[in-house]
């Protein structure tokens, strides 16, 4: 198990995006979640990505092997549909992986020395911390709804909208605000607003593993980049 | 801009970052069935439109400053970027909701009528990417293909992709915007002030 610099992290993402925007889908997908697995175990999050990893060797055998047997419409949003995740799965992989991986500390400090301004640091920040706490709130507020029988499904909110958006809705809502104040006032408490330089008791600096990190991703970038353009023109 | 009172501060950041991730859970809840099927995808912005509204209200009762849009419109340019999102739905959103916060601000986003408007403004960006597919349609396929999507959701993009279309998803985002809106403005007054969540 090793640690990165989280800039090393943002940078892979970046070639993870890259490697989405230029490279068609194919045999080049697999090779790139490989990378990404084997970079998600080094960093220590094995469970995780060999779940992720299976998933996608599911889907990519069904598009293989299984979806010459639909025919007509629903092949053709079926492997659209699978095209789309395709496209998508290695840039969600690595930002699980990133995300996972991160401590809102580390991430802060390193986008401080970034000097990114803190008014798009400071949101950002806030978006991953607070996803999990919003889908617990979320299962919460449908678990204690759904003794009263009321859901969220289509068939519930036909036969008394009102109610659901007053009794589902509104709550996420009313969690959500409280959720700001509580969570402002820790920050404020712990000094966000010190105007000063901010300083971290982590060390964060590229090291060894950050080196060999960016020139693997690099190197398979290019080559991928550079077979794909010769076989094509 | 420059008044003291405008001035964003720690708190607001952070309530910036919350309902930042509100507006896109209910872009996602509400618009990403529609974008993953091709003959439906001209209704992402309808869709988008449906839930945010109480959300947007609500954000803008709790931080009333020009700022804090112009905010959530740059976190969501940046993290459609790098979930790979076409550049006109990105900038389309972060014009938008600049344009959102200004015609707010004129009555600094007291008046409920402006604020009405500035939801229907924003919601509008998020056809940013249908624009440019109407007025310069080969280089959206070109730029399309080239990041990778299908070209068979390209091709059924097209065949649905007429005038009438175009007409409908601009009338339907504003009529469900204004609904959304509407809905919204009418939880402020029922219940968010009463709660006294927002003065």
């Amino acid at each position: 198990m090793i640690r990165i610099d989280p800039r090393t992290k943002m940078i892979l993402i970046a070639i993870t995006l890259l490697f989405s925007m230029l490279i068609p889908t194919g045999i080049y997908t697999c090779l790139w979640i490989l990378l990404i697995a084997i970079l998600g175990i080094l960093l220590g999050r094995w469970q995780k990505t060999v779940r992720t990893v299976i998933v996608f060797a599911v889907l990519w055998f069904i598009s293989l092997y299984f979806l010459s047997l639909f025919s007509g419409t629903a092949y053709i949003s079926l492997m659209v549909w699978l095209g789309l995740v395709f496209k998508c799965y290695p840039c969600c992989m690595m930002a699980g992986v990133v995300i996972g991986t991160t401590q809102m500390g580390e991430f802060m400090a390193a986008m401080s020395k970034w000097r990114i301004p803190r008014s798009v640091v400071i949101p950002l920040a806030i978006i991953f911390r607070y996803i999990p706490t919003l889908k617990e709130d979320w299962s919460h507020i449908r678990d204690a709804m759904a003794f009263r029988g009321i859901s969220f499904s289509p068939l519930c909110f036909l036969k008394n909208p009102g109610t659901v958006i007053d009794a589902l809705y509104l709550p996420v809502l009313v969690t959500a605000c409280k959720s700001a104040d509580e969570l402002s006032s820790s920050a404020i408490t712990r000094g966000i607003e010190n105007p000063g330089k901010r300083t971290s008791r982590l060390h964060i600096k590229f090291g060894m593993a950050d080196g060999v990190l960016l020139l693997v991703f690099l190197l398979a970038f290019v080559c991928i980049l550079a077979i794909n353009k010769g076989g094509s023109v | 801009m420059n008044k003291k009172g405008d001035k964003l501060n720690a708190r607001d950041f952070i309530i910036t970052g919350i309902f930042s991730v509100l507006f896109l859970m209910a872009v996602m809840i509400g618009g990403g069935p529609f974008a993953a099927i091709p003959s439906l995808t001209f209704y992402f912005p309808i869709g988008a439109a449906v839930l945010a509204g109480p959300i947007f209200m609500l954000f803008i009762a709790k931080v009333p400053k020009r700022g804090a849009l112009a905010i959530v419109g740059v976190v969501e340019c940046i993290l459609g970027t790098l979930t790979g999102m076409h550049w006109g739905l990105n900038f389309g959103i972060l014009i938008c909701s600049i344009i959102a916060a200004v015609i707010a601000g004129f009555e600094n986003f007291k008046n409920q009528k402006l604020n009405l408007v500035a939801y229907i403004v924003y919601c509008i960006g998020a056809m940013g990417t249908y624009f440019v597919f109407y007025f310069n349609r080969e280089s959206w396929i070109s730029f399309m293909l080239q990041k990778g999507t299908e070209q068979s959701y390209i091709d059924v993009m097209s065949s649905v992709a007429t005038g009438k279309m175009m007409l409908i998803m601009i009338v339907g985002t504003i009529i469900v915007a204004s609904l959304s809106g509407l809905l919204g403005l009418r939880l402020m007054r029922k219940q968010f002030v009463k709660a006294g969540i927002v003065e």
